[in-house]
């Protein structure tokens, strides 16, 4: 998938600046920014919720936002603000959400045991969400976002709330997902929690790209040690 | 400064920076009474005979006596209708009764023949007063009229013999009233809360990242309003039982031509069906509020301002029959689609309107209902239902920036 010298503008303000990314297929790819740097309207676009002022937007294959109702299918996304639906229960909100996504019958069930298995959240399955603590919630956002097996799942800041435990889980989930062939694209602030999950950055700010690459390419182009040093080096050097 | 002050100050400031706040607060009060004032100027100004707003009131009079009482009571009739803005038709005895079987008249006065030779020989006659009871104005002035024969007549007496053309069931008019209003109110936690809510709960978002069409969420939003609407008007129908059962004991032995307090089979079913309609069109119109409004407060806001003022003006045409109104109030009442619940009611079962007006009456707010729907489902469709941010391109007014701001705050 792929933004092709993607521009997105409200009003007067440019969000997304003549942005050109193109993601592999089974790579966690970080996209880095300060706030406001662009990441969760370049998200959005990719989601085909915002349609790009210019340039083109692909995804697997699919032209964004004309066929998003086709790519979405594959799409799973936890955005950086949201929630749960607090009177149904953890199973019955992801009950809810795969049954959007055409699951049914035994496979939902089977599909809802194993993403409650796989963010630890199968004992209180059959609470409701409005007693979950916040990262409890998270977990759930988390599991809703991969309910239906996506092939390209994003994670806008997923660990956000979350304890040692759970972002630990969050990102042994991430690399399990990638090694099954799923793409997963992660923003975050975090830079050690994007040196340890990513396959690939991007670095963005003032909605333009300011580098891309592993962090070894980084390190060497930028004669930084850690994506941390790299990060303050681009974004200070800002103008 | 103290702590309640520090509290009050602040809220006071937020509540100053909401224009939305201040507009409930300043600008509807003065609209909604502006609006009343409007209309109830224009209804009273128009039975005021030589008032800016005056509409003249045709009454029909048959004088079959020739003597002097006979002459004396035409007199009257004709003083006392100039005085309150009313055309007098003189026509024979079996004219008016034709109008009185067509419902064509509001009031027609019969004096008899022998109505001169009665009050000579006995002191007491009688004359004939037909009245459409749903017009307040020519109940008035069918009262003034015999009042004042009656004072000419001096220690005589005149008897008038009232029938009702049409009568004048005030607790229909009252029910019909009040389930429209409740029908417009009941629905506003479910339809506030559907996009508003979601976006407040900040679960829109992904719920639109889901491959289903926005059409097929809009519609499923519109069944969840429709069904707690159908649980709404179901517990209303019992209570209408429960109302009906209580009126009908308590008020047992009056007079017939003046209430109807049980409703009939037939009568019920025009009430729930006019309010029916009317629920589908304020959850209609609410859902296009929940699609635009940022907040469950502000989608409540717009909500009680919107239905506010077409409550004040279904007010008005529950307690006048419409083509008493003037044309200009006339005209205000048919184009706001509130109005036409209340307006069924009357046309179908108070005012013994047509078929056609009924049907206008339905017709009219099933169209508003899907337009506003149609409107909905665009609002939806549109970029801002996620994002915050105006996506369209600004008019360029003072200055053009030389190059576009970049965006710093989320």
């Amino acid at each position: 998938m792929g933004l092709y010298d993607v521009s997105k503008h409200f009003g007067p303000v440019v969000a997304v600046d003549h942005l050109t990314l193109e993601i592999r297929e089974g790579e966690v790819f970080g996209l880095l920014g300060p706030n406001g740097a662009g990441k969760t309207t370049t998200v959005r676009m990719i989601c085909g919720l915002l349609k790009p002022t210019s340039g083109r937007v692909v995804v697997l294959g699919y032209e964004m936002p004309r066929e998003a109702l086709k790519a979405r299918r594959y799409i799973g996304l936890l955005p950086q603000e949201s929630d749960v639906y607090e009177s149904l229960t953890g199973r019955e909100n992801l009950e809810y959400f795969g049954r959007l996504y055409g699951l049914e019958g035994e496979e939902l069930a089977r599909r809802v045991d194993e993403v409650l298995e796989l963010v630890g959240l199968k004992d209180r399955a059959d609470d409701r969400a409005g007693e979950y603590s916040g990262g409890m919630k998270r977990r759930l956002m988390v599991a809703r976002a991969i309910i239906h097996d996506p092939r390209l799942v994003i994670l806008d800041e997923p660990m956000m709330g979350l304890d040692v435990f759970a972002v630990r889980r969050i990102r042994r989930l991430v690399r399990r997902l990638a090694e099954g062939g799923r793409t997963v694209i992660l923003t975050t602030n975090d830079l050690e929690d994007a040196e340890r999950t990513c396959d690939r950055v991007a670095i963005i700010d003032k909605g333009r790209l300011l580098a891309l690459g592993t962090l070894r390419e980084l390190e060497e182009k930028f004669q930084e040690k850690g994506l941390e040093e790299v990060f303050i080096k681009l974004v200070e050097g800002e103008p | 400064m103290r702590a309640w002050a520090v509290v009050a100050g602040k809220e006071i400031k937020e509540q100053l920076r909401s224009r939305k706040a201040l507009f409930t607060l300043i600008v509807v009060p003065v609209l909604m009474w502006m609006g009343v004032g409007l209309m109830h100027a224009f209804i009273f100004g128009s039975m005021a005979p030589g008032g800016p707003l005056a509409t003249p009131m045709d009454v029909h009079l048959a004088v079959d006596d020739e003597g002097p009482y006979g002459e004396l009571a035409r007199e009257i009739v004709y003083t006392v209708a100039s005085n309150m803005n009313a055309v007098v038709h003189e026509v024979s005895y079996e004219e008016g009764m034709k109008l009185v079987r067509e419902g064509s008249t509001v009031l027609f006065i019969w004096v008899p023949s022998n109505f001169t030779s009665c009050l000579i020989s006995n002191g007491t006659a009688r004359i004939g007063v037909w009245v459409d009871m749903t017009s307040q104005r020519a109940s008035a002035l069918a009262h003034a009229i015999v009042s004042v024969l009656n004072r000419a007549v001096a220690e005589k007496k005149v008897d008038a013999v009232q029938t009702p053309i049409r009568k004048m069931p005030f607790t229909l008019v009252m029910l019909s009233l009040m389930l429209v209003m409740s029908a417009l109110w009941g629905p506003m936690p479910t339809v506030t809360s559907s996009f508003a809510g979601e976006r407040e709960r900040k679960t829109l978002e992904v719920l639109l990242v889901t491959p289903v069409g926005r059409r097929s969420i809009l519609l499923g939003k519109l069944l969840a309003a429709g069904f707690s609407a159908a649980l709404y008007m179901g517990s209303s129908v019992v209570g209408l039982a429960i109302y009906n059962g209580l009126v009908a004991w308590a008020t047992a032995g009056m007079i017939e031509e003046l209430v109807s307090p049980a409703l009939t089979l037939r009568e019920a079913l025009v009430v729930i069906t006019a309010a029916v309609l009317t629920l589908i069109l304020s959850m209609s119109i609410g859902i296009v509020i929940s699609c635009f409004a940022r907040s469950v407060k502000d989608a409540e806001t717009y909500y009680s301002a919107l239905f506010m003022l077409p409550i004040m003006l279904i007010s008005g045409t529950a307690f006048t029959r419409f083509d008493e109104l003037p044309l200009a109030v006339r005209a205000v009442i048919l184009a706001v689609p509130f109005s036409h619940g209340v307006l069924m009611i009357n046309n179908a079962l108070i005012y013994g309107g047509p078929l056609s007006a009924v049907l206008f009456n339905a017709a009219y707010m099933l169209a508003w209902s899907v337009g506003a729907l149609l409107v909905g489902a665009k609002l939806f469709e549109r970029e801002e239902i996620v994002e915050t941010r105006k996506v369209k391109k600004p008019r360029r007014r003072f200055r053009t920036p030389s190059r576009p701001r970049t965006l710093r705050a989320p």
